[in-house]
């Protein structure tokens, strides 16, 4: 029996896998998969599942894999928990990622300032797209990650957002 | 016309080099940095080198372009959709350099693309517009007089602009002065002006467009109309023809309308008029576009005619068959983006690590897709089209549901599940196509993981640690790889086994 996680969307899932003869029985959410899998060609192989027979793609890079089968793709990634999230360093303060690849095109912001719920941050456009990173929350700019021109990879923290200031203006250090 | 030089793109530049190729024309490609090894430049007869990613230093580049031209001896220019499609800038540059443009005059490509001017033009010709505001250097304030005598919900406008860039839904008062000055930014950064104008945003309409050709000899035909309501964020991803809604007498007097307008502007080439109908059959003129739409193959699917190579002749200045056009069998389009409609249709860039494309009788896949291939950040997310045809609509859509469900394209995160669900749900098999489907049916849209989809993964994941499996290599890219192949594949040498020249499965 062999124990594997797959990260969906930044969601760790663990699987068990058990040989039986032919077949391979995949536990997952107490649900029970019997399935067989024979290659056919590097990243192709044929599925049976209760009967039935289709093909199974499946490639990937790095940690990162998609597959295709039934008509559905599947992205995840082979590994441990949180892989590829965004990190999140609890209430006292957030960071915040950008959407998508992009380039940056504006920082409307500077580092320290007050900031409301909803307000652009940080402009990054791609594939002709703007699209517009906002405060999730009253706060600070702790820190800004990026600046105009710069490509950013999709997920990477374009900033940081920490508490609000306090009603005196005197900055928590 | 010998050459002809294609001022695009991925599945466009594609589609037009293969009309170059079946008309005996040479097709000259160009590309940017990141086009370098895109699948345009490798089908073309030659390609050129522009510049680097940023559109306005590679395609977008007039002076290069022409440039590059001359370089390589071509006698005509095709620009395909967006880009310079629509700017009579480079129609006029392409013609003063003694080029021939394949698209309509400049001045007529300018008159249309000015929505406002569209509008007046539209009106002249006794066909009837959307409710709206455009006048010329309109200012924020003026905008916001007539958005007040308009009413909200009111839609934002480029008067230059396309494709849905430029354009804001405005469902309030409070949140005009912010989409004004959204507006005006993208709009600037893509046509280069920020002129905008108002349209009352109407519910529970369709968007339905005209295909025209005329020939500047006097004959404008019509090839029927396109049902394109099915949209995010103002593009459309679904398109079909005829539209499901449109009966014999609105079918005539769309047509009717759209070759009037064509005429009133003295159109020549491929053009195409877009209308809203209201539940009640009732249409408003929209705009006219100026160029080969992306939509362009439902109609080629329902007519038999190659409207590029339509293009080309016309260009050349031969005239059109004074015949109409007859319409049969129903076509549908799906269109492929690089977005996750989970995440708010964002884009979603990123490597082709494994393509399987699907074929048979009525399907066609009109694509800019490559194995070993990375979808560039830089340019628009369409990577493909997926069209089927067949005698019925619902006989189409069964097509459609086979080719979408083994399209393979691994890598880069794409729509395919989300534009199955569409053509699955009963609400489109019922023809109830209307520009506020998406967000009838669709709202906050996941995909269903399928429990079998990621248990397949955990035991593939299996079999390759134990080595039982291999995963395509993707050390570059292999060289004479199919178009339709399903990714990186050993040498074939190696694998082909007993073999003779000639003989098929010795």
């Amino acid at each position: 029996m062999r124990e594997i996680t797959l990260v969906l969307d930044g969601r760790p899932v663990t699987l068990t896998v058990t040989r039986e003869g032919e077949e391979s029985v995949v536990l997952t959410g107490g649900h029970e998969h019997r399935i067989h899998l024979s290659p056919l060609e590097p990243g192709v192989l044929l599925l049976t599942v209760a009967g039935r027979t289709v093909l199974v793609h499946v490639a990937g890079e790095n940690g990162r894999w998609a597959l295709h089968v039934d008509g559905q793709t599947l992205d995840y990634e082979v590994g441990q928990e949180g892989v590829g999230r965004p990190a999140r360093t609890g209430q006292e303060s957030e960071a915040l990622a950008a959407p998508m690849p992009g380039a940056v095109t504006q920082v409307l912001v500077r580092e320290g300032d007050a900031v409301s719920p909803g307000q652009p941050l940080v402009i990054v456009e791609a594939m002709k797209m703007e699209h517009v990173v906002r405060a999730p929350r009253a706060g600070t700019i702790k820190a800004l990650r990026v600046r105009p021109g710069e490509q950013v990879e999709n997920g990477a923290i374009v900033a940081e957002i920490g508490p609000p200031r306090s009603p005196a203006g005197d900055e928590k250090k | 016309m010998r050459k002809v030089l294609i001022a695009n793109r991925g599945e466009i530049a594609v589609r037009i080099i293969r009309a170059c190729r079946e008309m005996g024309l040479a097709a000259a490609a160009v590309f940017s940095e990141a086009d370098r090894d895109a699948l345009h430049v490798r089908l073309a007869d030659e390609g050129f080198f522009l510049g680097p990613d940023a559109p306005e230093r590679s395609y977008l580049d007039i002076d290069r372009l022409l440039q590059v031209a001359r370089q390589c001896g071509a006698d005509a220019v095709h620009p395909g959709y967006g880009f310079l499609a629509e700017s009579p800038k480079f129609a006029a540059a392409v013609q003063a350099a003694g080029l021939t443009f394949i698209g309509p005059p400049a001045e007529v490509i300018a008159r249309l693309g000015n929505k406002g001017e569209a509008r007046r033009l539209a009106a002249q010709a006794g066909v009837p517009v959307v409710p709206g505001y455009a006048e010329p250097g309109a200012t924020d304030d003026r905008l916001a007089a007539a958005a007040r005598r308009l009413g909200f919900p009111l839609l934002v406008k480029a008067a230059a602009g396309g494709g849905g860039r430029g354009m804001r839904l405005v469902e309030q008062e409070g949140d005009l002065a912010a989409a004004l000055a959204a507006a005006r930014r993208e709009a600037q950064a893509a046509f280069g002006s920020d002129e905008l104008l108002l349209e009352s945003h109407l519910p529970e309409v369709r968007h339905i467009e005209v295909q025209v050709l005329a020939d500047g000899h006097g004959t404008v035909l019509s090839l029927g109309e396109r049902e394109c309501s099915i949209q995010r964020r103002h593009q459309k991803i679904i398109e079909e023809s005829p539209s499901p809604f449109v009966v014999p007498p609105l079918r005539t007097r769309l047509s009717q309308a759209a070759v009037a307008v064509a005429r009133a502007a003295g159109y020549v080439n491929a053009g195409t008029v877009e209308f809203l109908v209201d539940p009640e059959g009732r249409f408003l003129f929209l705009e006219v576009n100026t160029r080969l739409q992306v939509e362009h193959p439902v109609t080629e699917a329902t007519t038999g005619v190659d409207l590029v190579k339509a293009q080309l002749r016309l260009a050349a200045g031969e005239p059109l068959p004074a015949e109409p056009v007859e319409v049969r069998d129903h076509a549908i389009e799906c269109r492929i983006y690089a977005e996750d409609p989970a995440r708010d249709f964002n884009p979603s860039p990123g490597p082709i690590w494994m393509l399987d494309e699907p074929r048979g009788p009525g399907v066609r896949v009109d694509s800019g897709l490559r194995p070993g291939w990375r979808v560039p950040v830089a340019y628009d997310p369409l990577l493909a089209k997926v069209i089927t045809w067949d005698r019925t609509r619902s006989d189409a859509i069964a097509r459609m549901d086979r080719a979408l469900s083994r399209y393979v394209i691994l890598g880069c995160r794409t729509n395919l599940a989300f534009l199955l669900e569409i053509i699955r749900h009963e609400a489109f098999r019922r023809g109830e196509t209307t520009t506020r489907f998406l967000e009838r049916y669709f709202p906050g849209w996941r995909p269903q993981v399928a429990g079998l989809a990621v248990a397949v993964a955990a035991a593939t994941e299996v079999l390759r640690q134990e080595r039982a499996f291999s995963p395509p290599s993707l050390s570059g890219t292999a060289p004479g790889l199919g178009v339709n192949g399903a990714g990186a594949t050993p040498d074939p040498w190696d694998t082909i086994g007993r073999w003779r020249m000639g003989m098929r499965d010795a």
